[in-house]
């Protein structure tokens, strides 16, 4: 397949290092101001079909790698000014990508650079409000054109931060599909640690109405009316306050094309174990220290619960029991992930790894297999059943 | 009494006539001499090839004008007539028509030149039952008409002259260029970043990836050569070949295979076949001879499984050794010493995964299955391709604009990034324009860069290039298109330059199209070519010189625009392999 038009963030990089170069080793003060004006002309041109912010990050960049000094005429003889308003009207106003992946914690980015082929040390690409976007690209089967996605991190958990970086993300990023790969609590009875579940709902379960009632609730009474009222107060007196809460739930549902891939995605278990041997085998000994590995791991598709809390006390299991028997397992940015995408129209996947059972014997041991396999196995349906916008054949 | 003899070069699949240079000039003495031995002879060669160009080779009636114009400047003394046919674009062979043709001009030559023989070179003598040579074999019958093949075979009631025959074959391998030239003019390199894993389970890159998927018939022709020599002192050699990723490698040893009519074993099945047990030689072909680890890799491999068989390695590419074509370097394995015959030594550049600057600046590794997805250079290319021809101030300054300083010498380009550059306006030719080497002409300025990409098309592709001096683009664009044809030809008949008499003979192919009532479709696929575009002067004076000659341009491609986004384009497909927006400020007359 032939492509027409190189990404120009991909441009800009190999130019950025083009100019270093000229700059560092040309010899004669007139042959590397003249090659590195080209050099210049070349990344203007390209980073005219980037959005203006992500533009300037190149504009310093160039000045930077050109080394000012040397070449301040060339620069300024050259350098355009950033676009105004006018000019804003006519660029573009988003970066165009099949993927953005995110990921929560370090050890959830690291294997989503490893699983994507990016090496750990790699410089990041853009940086939007002091969050680092890595770019990478992966090859498809079927001499399919190649996908050109970015891994990011959040850096903090909870499903506000992870709203507010989705909201970024979708300002910034032209994605056909939004990726949150990382880890999860499981259900103890339905998935194994280390298992992957891809959820097509998120439910959260942190909403509902709070009620002081007597003793430990055994006296919520329903009667109607002040009668009620009244001998819940003298309950109150004899038997001391508790709190209650009644449930309400919120669910977000997978939409769009991504809803009907996910559910035809299975990939074998052949594809898994070996996309994560493949990854395991980029750490080095001592960064595995004493982590628990399970390379073939399981994948299902299922439901998630997602709170504001770190549970420890098992109540997945009354929550699958009580609200939908296909919960398997609990996080904690989902519901905000998934919220913010369709508000936005933007449609996304989750792909979680079961680290711990949300359990007392939670511990830390499990995070980077969860993480990997989460990670493979979002490649895996990337490259394998996703397919993006331009490629999508609807009647 | 000396013996004249004439030749009609033909050159089946081209779509307008080249130069024929003096090797070829050279090889036809020696055809002629194979019957006619040492006597004294006066040759009659033009200077120029033949055309057979399809509408040619579809329609009897014009290939039948076309043969008898070309006859038409035989001296009336001529005693042999040479066709040549054994040279055509595409490996396309002389079909029935032209042999029909050929064969009613014979018959109606007036009885005064009965006494006349007739020499058909062909690249092979052609079987008994084909639908040609049931056409050609009653003049063959009757001693008129002689066949020759490139070995040197001679089908004819005439004895040959033995050392003759041996003479053309060489004359004729010399013409064609050594096989090692080709190899290393046709060779792709495509830049990019290629990660890549040795045996150990090291991590490296590797800024470039060979491609011989040009060079096929060129490989076959080696490889076949080589396996020969090692075949005279062990027939039963197995040959076995290990390929990870170069398809073409693949594609060649195919080739081979077919050619010996034996079958070549991939690496892994070698080890698993008892049956090679009982080999006395192992031949063993590669596409690449890089860091050695993998070849050592396989000759362990091999000695685990097969002690005894002497293991020959013939190695495509080598980035070591001492000689650039034909070389050969020893490498010691567990206390043995192998030889490793590799056909060029190319310049690799790796880097350990720790090491690698693409790696460390998030450079996407390139997929070495489809290393250059883009119909453009992407920059990496770009660049990599213009530090590599370097910068010089620019030359030939169109009057209209002010020079841009210095710019990429494309006419440094050569090897491989040459045979690169080609591959990538070839491809573009023909996903925008529909365009290939055997329907289309290139048409470009004379100018060291413009020329340089064109003859590397000439090159790699057989495309034929007309080349046009500055002083007749100017004087076209002067005068516009409909007096400057007949100024040009009081300018230039006398003289008859090359560009001259080539762009007439497509004017006169059109005319002899129009009259066989054909489609006149190699009336516009002229392509202009120039290696940078600004001001747009150049391509308008292109298409005002092809315009005069009563042709039309199908499209121009320069390799870099500096004016992406002018408006004035007057070649409706215009397009270039590079952009870079220089404002008109900076290159515009004050």
């Amino acid at each position: 397949m032939i492509d027409q038009v190189e990404d120009p963030t991909v441009a800009c990089i190999e130019l950025l290092a083009t100019i270093q170069q000229i700059a560092s080793d040309t010899v004669g003060p007139q042959e590397r101001d003249k090659q590195l004006a080209f050099a210049l002309y070349d990344l203007f041109t390209k980073v005219k079909q980037l959005p203006p912010d992500m533009a300037s990050q190149f504009y310093e960049r160039a000045k930077d790698a050109a080394g000012v000094k040397a070449s301040q005429a060339v620069l300024t003889m050259l350098t355009p000014d950033l676009p105004d308003s006018q000019d804003q009207l006519n660029v573009k106003s988003r970066i165009k990508a099949d993927a953005v992946i995110v990921t929560v914690i370090r050890e959830e980015k690291s294997a989503a650079l490893r699983a994507f082929g990016i090496d750990h040390r790699q410089e990041p690409t853009y940086e939007v409000k002091g969050r680092l976007f890595f770019l990478g690209r992966v090859s498809r089967p079927h001499n399919k054109r190649d996908l050109i996605f970015y891994v990011t991190m959040i850096g903090e958990p909870q499903n506000v931060p992870c709203a507010n970086a989705c909201r970024d993300i979708i300002e910034k990023f032209e994605v056909d599909c939004l990726v949150l790969s990382g880890i999860a609590g499981g259900h103890r009875e339905k998935i194994g640690q280390g298992d992957v579940i891809a959820p097509l709902s998120v439910y959260y379960t942190e909403g509902g109405k709070r009620h002081r009632v007597p003793g430990r609730g055994r006296f919520l009474l329903r009667w109607p009316g002040q009668l009620s009222q009244i001998l819940q107060l003298l309950a109150g007196w004899f038997f001391g306050w508790a709190t209650h809460i009644d449930p309400s739930l919120s669910v977000e549902n997978t939409r769009g094309s991504v809803k009907g891939y996910l559910q035809n995605f299975d990939p074998s278990l052949a594809d898994r174990t070996a996309a994560f041997d493949i990854v395991l085998k980029t750490y080095e000994p001592a960064e595995l220290g004493s982590a628990v590995f399970k390379n073939a791991f399981d994948y299902v598709p299922g439901m998630l619960m997602c709170g504001e809390k770190v549970l420890v006390d098992d109540s997945i299991k009354q929550v699958s029991e009580s609200v939908e028997r296909k919960i398997w397992a609990v996080d904690m940015e989902s519901y905000g992930f998934a919220a913010t995408c369709n508000h936005c129209d933007q449609e996304w996947a989750v792909f979680r790894g079961i680290s711990d059972y949300a359990d007392v014997k939670k511990d830390d041991s499990r995070h980077k297999s969860a993480s990997i396999a989460a990670a493979v196995t979002a490649r895996l349906f990337l490259t394998e059943a996703f397919r993006p916008i331009d490629e999508r054949r609807e009647f | 009494m000396a013996n004249r003899f004439f030749v009609l070069p033909f050159r089946i699949g081209y779509p307008a006539a080249t130069l024929l240079n003096q090797a070829f000039k050279t090889a036809y003495e020696s055809a002629a001499r194979v019957l006619i031995g040492d006597q004294q002879v006066i040759p009659q060669v033009p200077d120029l090839t033949i055309p057979a160009y399809y509408g040619l080779l579809e329609n009897t009636d014009v290939a039948h004008r076309s043969i008898s114009a070309a006859m038409a400047k035989c001296h009336d003394d001529a005693s042999l007539i040479i066709i040549d046919l054994a040279n055509p674009n595409d490996e396309i062979l002389a079909n029935h028509r032209i042999a029909a043709a050929l064969i009613a001009i014979v018959k109606e030559q007036p009885q005064r030149f009965s006494h006349r023989k007739y020499l058909l070179l062909l690249p092979t003598i052609l079987a008994h039952a084909d639908l040609t040579m049931q056409i050609l074999r009653p003049l063959v019958e009757s001693g008129r008409l002689s066949l020759l093949s490139d070995a040197g075979d001679l089908l004819s009631t005439s004895e040959a002259i033995e050392p003759f025959k041996t003479k053309y074959r060489n004359d004729l391998r010399r013409a064609r260029g050594s096989l090692f030239t080709r190899l290393g003019e046709k060779l792709l390199r495509f830049p990019g970043h290629f990660k890549r894993r040795a045996p150990d389970g090291r991590d490296y890159c590797t800024e470039f990836f060979f491609d011989g998927r040009l060079c096929r018939p060129e490989l076959v022709d080696l490889l076949d050569q080589r396996v020969a020599e090692i075949q005279t002192q062990a027939p039963d050699a197995q040959i076995v070949f290990h390929s990870t990723i170069s398809k073409w490698f693949e594609n060649a040893v195919e080739g081979l295979s077919e050619r010996l009519g034996t079958v070549s074993k991939d690496f892994d099945s070698l080890l698993q076949d008892p049956g090679t047990k009982v080999v006395s030689d192992i031949i063993l072909l590669l596409p690449l001879i890089d860091t050695q680890e993998t070849i050592r890799f396989l000759i362990e491999q091999i000695r685990n499984f097969h002690r005894k068989p002497k293991i020959h390695i013939i190695s495509i590419l080598s980035t070591d050794g001492g000689e650039d074509t034909n070389g050969s370097l020893q490498i010691e394995v567990r206390q043995e010493i192998f030889q490793i015959r590799y056909f060029l030594k190319v310049n690799q550049v790796r880097h350990t995964s720790t090491e690698c600057p693409q790696c460390l600046r998030g450079v996407p590794a390139t997929d070495t299955a489809n290393p250059d997805p883009l119909l453009k250079f992407n920059s990496h290319s770009f660049w990599k391709l213009a530090r590599e021809v370097g910068f010089e101030a620019e030359q030939n300054v169109p009057a209209n604009r002010r020079g841009l300083g210095w710019v990429p010498q494309f006419q440094n380009l050569s090897g491989s990034s040459a045979a690169y550059v080609a591959w990538k306006v070839d491809r573009a030719l023909r996903i925008r324009l529909g365009a290939s080497h055997g329907d289309s002409v290139i048409v470009c300025p004379h100018q060291s860069g413009a020329r340089a990409v064109a003859q590397s098309l000439e090159r790699v592709f057989n495309f034929v290039v007309i080349t046009v001096p500055k002083d007749a683009l100017d004087l076209v664009e002067q005068h516009g298109p409909d007096d400057a044809y007949e100024l040009l030809k009081n300018s230039y008949d006398h003289a008859n330059p090359i560009w001259f008499q080539q762009l007439s003979s497509l004017r006169s192919q059109l005319v002899e199209l129009r009259i066989a009532h054909l489609e006149p479709r190699d009336h516009n696929k002229i392509i202009a070519l120039d290696e940078i575009n600004v001001s747009g002067q150049t391509r308008s004076q292109l298409r005002l010189l092809v315009h005069s000659f009563q042709l039309g341009a199908l499209g121009y491609v320069s390799l870099v625009d500096f004016n992406p986004n002018d408006p004035r384009v007057d070649i409706h497909n215009s397009f270039s392999l590079y952009d870079i927006d220089i404002p008109e400020t900076v290159w515009q007359s004050e």
